[in-house]
């Protein structure tokens, strides 16, 4: 049985090679999660359908690059996150740069109401944050880069890096308190 | 009661939502299918591609240079035998050499020129080169030119017998010139060059065993 890194090569090949069910079959594969990526990163599904749509024709474009070196899930993942960086970079103007302690915790008790929240409900929440505190969140929290990453990446200082992402968490914090306070009421 | 665990939201979120998907729409594919670029054969590595052009690159510009050298009527060859076509015109014999013609052909005709001038000039060596010819030719101008100008005076020598010597005097009664123990030609005349001579008026005088007699008196002008 073949391995799942030579399963790439060889669909790569096949890519490569003009034939059409094997492109159509590599998006299948990774279409789920690269959506559910871009969805995080977007407003809303419009945004993230356009974010998939642009992603997926850089990952053809460049798909002859492709050396083999890393997992191909790994590799159109970088290429769907950078791709949704430029896309939101086109919206916003500017980060507004703000000068406070970053350092707060924002903490939220997770009881019982918070758990029962689907990933969709959460999903929503995260798409409600402003479109630089989010595209902060998203390259911060899930995709692990540091805050002189992210302040190399859009142009910006280090410390509003820092002080957007606390804003971020800060918004997410009362949103998911708010949830749990209207669950609250509902009982008593 | 359940137990309430105080957490960070950003980690909260990550552990539940970090593993998100969903299926994107199903008409997205065909936008997507739509602008997928057609590959050109099968090479992806960029850096073997540049050598691939380069070598082909190379190979041309080799092949062509090749072609050059080695084309059989290219104007280099042409220059390489100038000496040829010189001989040739000037003789304008046999077969006319074409600048086309093959090296044997043209070597061939030389020869032949060659031959040609020894028949014309008498020699018994055979001209090689251009410079031997041009000499021919000069020596047989000269001959005819001696010929063309020398003035012969002929006396016939029927009537004569014995006839030691022929002189020119002048009316100094100086002798101009003297022609002795002349022999007749097979026409059975005396024939004297008097292209030394200077003009005037001469006394024609022939001596013989019977002793200096005038035989005519001339005017040469």
């Amino acid at each position: 049985m073949k391995s799942e890194m030579q399963q790439d090569k060889d669909l790569v090949i096949s890519c490569l090679k003009n034939n059409r069910e094997a492109q159509h079959m590599l998006y299948k594969r990774f279409a789920s999660k690269m959506y559910g990526i871009c969805l995080r990163f977007a407003h809303g599904d419009n945004q993230a359908q356009d974010i998939l749509q642009e992603g997926f024709i850089k990952v053809y474009d460049n798909l002859g690059k492709f050396r083999f070196e890393g997992s191909l899930e790994g590799w159109i993942k970088r290429i769907m996150v950078n791709a949704a960086i430029d896309y939101i970079k086109k919206n916003v103007n500017h980060f507004q740069e703000i000068d406070e302690n970053s350092d707060q915790p924002c903490n939220i008790i997770e009881d019982e109401a918070i758990s029962r929240l689907s990933v969709e409900d959460l999903m929503k929440i995260i798409q409600e944050l402003p479109d630089s505190k989010r595209l902060i969140f998203n390259l911060y929290a899930y995709e692990g880069y540091s805050h002189k990453e992210i302040a190399d990446k859009l142009g910006i200082s280090i410390m509003t890096s820092k002080s957007q992402y606390c804003k971020a968490k800060k918004f997410l914090q009362e949103r998911l308190t708010n949830i749990n306070t209207i669950s609250y009421e509902r009982v008593h | 009661m359940s137990a309430y665990i105080k957490t960070d939201v950003g980690e909260f979120l990550t552990n539940r939502t970090g593993n998100f998907e969903k299926s994107p729409p199903d008409e997205l594919w065909k936008h997507i299918e739509s602008n997928i670029p057609t590959y050109s054969g099968f090479i992806t590595n960029k850096a073997l591609l540049k050598y691939l052009i380069g070598g082909i690159s190379l190979s041309a510009i080799i092949i062509t240079f090749l072609i050059i050298y080695f084309q059989p009527f290219s104007t280099v060859k042409y220059n390489t035998h100038p000496t040829i076509v010189q001989n040739t015109v000037p003789v304008k014999k046999d077969v006319p050499t074409t600048v086309n013609n093959q090296i044997t052909t043209e070597k061939t005709n030389t020869v032949k020129t060659a031959i040609v001038s020894v028949d014309i000039n008498s020699q018994k060596t055979l001209p090689t080169s251009e410079k031997n010819i041009k000499k021919e030719n000069v020596t047989k101008t000269e001959a005819v030119t001696n010929v063309d100008h020398s003035i012969t005076y002929s006396i016939n020598a029927s009537g004569l017998k014995d006839v030691y010597a022929i002189s020119f005097v002048n009316d100094k009664n100086e002798t101009a010139l003297i022609s002795k123990n002349p022999t007749p030609n097979s026409f059975g005349f005396y024939i004297i060059d008097i292209s030394k001579l200077a003009k005037g008026t001469y006394n024609v005088m022939i001596t013989t065993s019977e002793g200096m007699k005038l035989h005519k008196r001339e005017t040469f002008k």
